[in-house]
């Protein structure tokens, strides 16, 4: 008996921690860290790209690797959860109450992992966002400075159009007859005819006219934008499994109380007392 | 005796300032050694051709290098920016060969000093 009174009294304690827990922050540790290093090279890379670099550098950090056994712990619960359920069909009596109570505190661990799991997942988000955030800042700073200067990218590129043209007749003209070539002159002529080539071979390679497409700074910056609507979705559909958890807390609270309350009612039956001392018992005594 | 220290100080951190030489600066201070050999009367003929010949071929490479350097396009200087701009005037090398000039006729006509504005000039005294 005193043995049913402490489980009911473990009960009472888990429904009242419950309504607790829908309120209560649960701390991450320290480890759960992620911080995307910028290098210059990402300002230059394609959207699609720069999202594979990203999700690269998140799988090898600190905070996926939590994530991903926090999902394989929460797996294993619901296996768990599942198993418990089809038991206390198969069960009556004390040992259905057993089951019942394991039930609950499976149940309330499940509810506390998933919304550390969310919590990780959000701050994951959280992060992505700020770095796409400062790729579309630097983007619209370099298209300003860009615009300004795009006078004199336009004259160096004619100049420079109009110098290739010149290079055979400097060669003719100046190099051969003087006589004598530079350092400078004799390593441009070399480089210049292997660039030539390499820019051939690029021209002529398939990705070169895919990422011209999807990289000019109009449609770099609109893919990034995308991305960080993309995530600003993601971040809502979390809140609202955030949402689904506390009312899963509230029926968790519920399901304890009445389980708290059948224990309760059975204890009552076994221990009710037949009342000795009313005076219509006795009365055989004082009419004889 | 302070204004003393002061200046002092003032003088010497002139000193610390490093003399940062970029491909344009390099480019101009070549052309400007060729121009003013061009000028200059006093050399004898064989030696002024010489060094006009060195001075082109420096010339050359420091053209080339100013035309294939992206950083000074970054963050252009008003002194790049004019380059830029006078074609003509500042890749003396390549603009004479391109106009089949030789580089002292060529700079001769660009600044308008050509024969027939020489022809035309009239000595008007009052």
């Amino acid at each position: 008996m005193s043995f049913k009174l402490t489980r009911c009294l473990i009960i009472l304690i888990i429904c009242g921690s419950n309504f607790m827990i829908s309120k209560s922050v649960f701390a991450l540790t320290d480890n759960t860290n992620w911080k995307p290093q910028i290098v210059e090279k990402m300002y230059i890379l394609p959207p699609k790209q720069l999202n594979r670099v990203l999700n690269n550098d998140f799988k090898s950090s600190s905070l996926a690797a939590i994530l991903n056994n926090k999902d394989i712990k929460i797996k294993t619960r619901h296996h768990r959860i599942k198993e418990l359920n089809n038991s206390i069909l198969t069960f009556n009596g004390d040992e259905k109450i057993e089951l019942q109570h394991q039930l609950i505190v499976e149940k309330r661990d499940y509810i506390r992992d998933m919304h550390q799991l969310l919590k990780m997942k959000k701050k994951e988000l959280k992060i992505k966002k700020e770095f796409y955030k400062q790729i579309e800042n630097k983007i619209n700073i370099k298209n300003i400075v860009n615009k300004q200067n795009q006078n004199i990218f336009k004259k160096r590129d004619n100049i420079i159009k109009r110098v290739s043209i010149l290079d055979d007749k400097i060669f003719d003209n100046l190099l051969i007859s003087s006589g004598d070539k530079s350092k400078y002159s004799e390593a441009y002529t070399k480089n210049k005819n292997a660039i030539i080539k390499l820019k051939q071979a690029i021209d002529k390679h398939p990705m070169s006219n895919f990422n011209d497409k999807n990289n000019s700074p109009k449609n770099k910056i609109n893919s990034i934008r995308n991305y960080i609507e993309d995530i600003e979705t993601e971040t809502a559909i979390i809140e609202l499994k955030e949402e689904m958890l506390n009312y899963m807390v509230k029926l968790i609270a519920l399901d304890a109380m009445n389980l708290a309350e059948n224990i309760s009612e059975i204890t009552d039956d076994n221990n009710q007392v037949k009342n000795y001392n009313d005076p219509n018992d006795a009365l055989e005594f004082f009419i004889n | 005796m302070k204004v003393k220290i002061m200046l002092t100080i003032l003088l010497l951190s002139t000193f610390l300032n490093p003399v940062l030489a970029s491909s344009i600066e390099n480019m101009e201070r070549t052309r400007a050694s060729l121009i003013s050999t061009m000028l200059d009367v006093n050399i004898d003929a064989d030696k002024k051709q010489n060094q006009l010949k060195n001075f082109k071929l420096k010339l050359l490479d420091n053209e080339r290098i100013v035309i294939n350097d992206k950083k000074i396009i970054q963050n252009p200087d008003r002194y790049t920016i004019n380059a830029f701009e006078e074609f003509e005037l500042s890749f003396l090398v390549h603009s004479s060969i391109e106009k089949n000039l030789d580089i002292t006729s060529h700079w001769f006509n660009e600044i308008g000093l050509t024969t027939s504005n020489l022809e035309n000039t009239r000595l008007i005294t009052k």
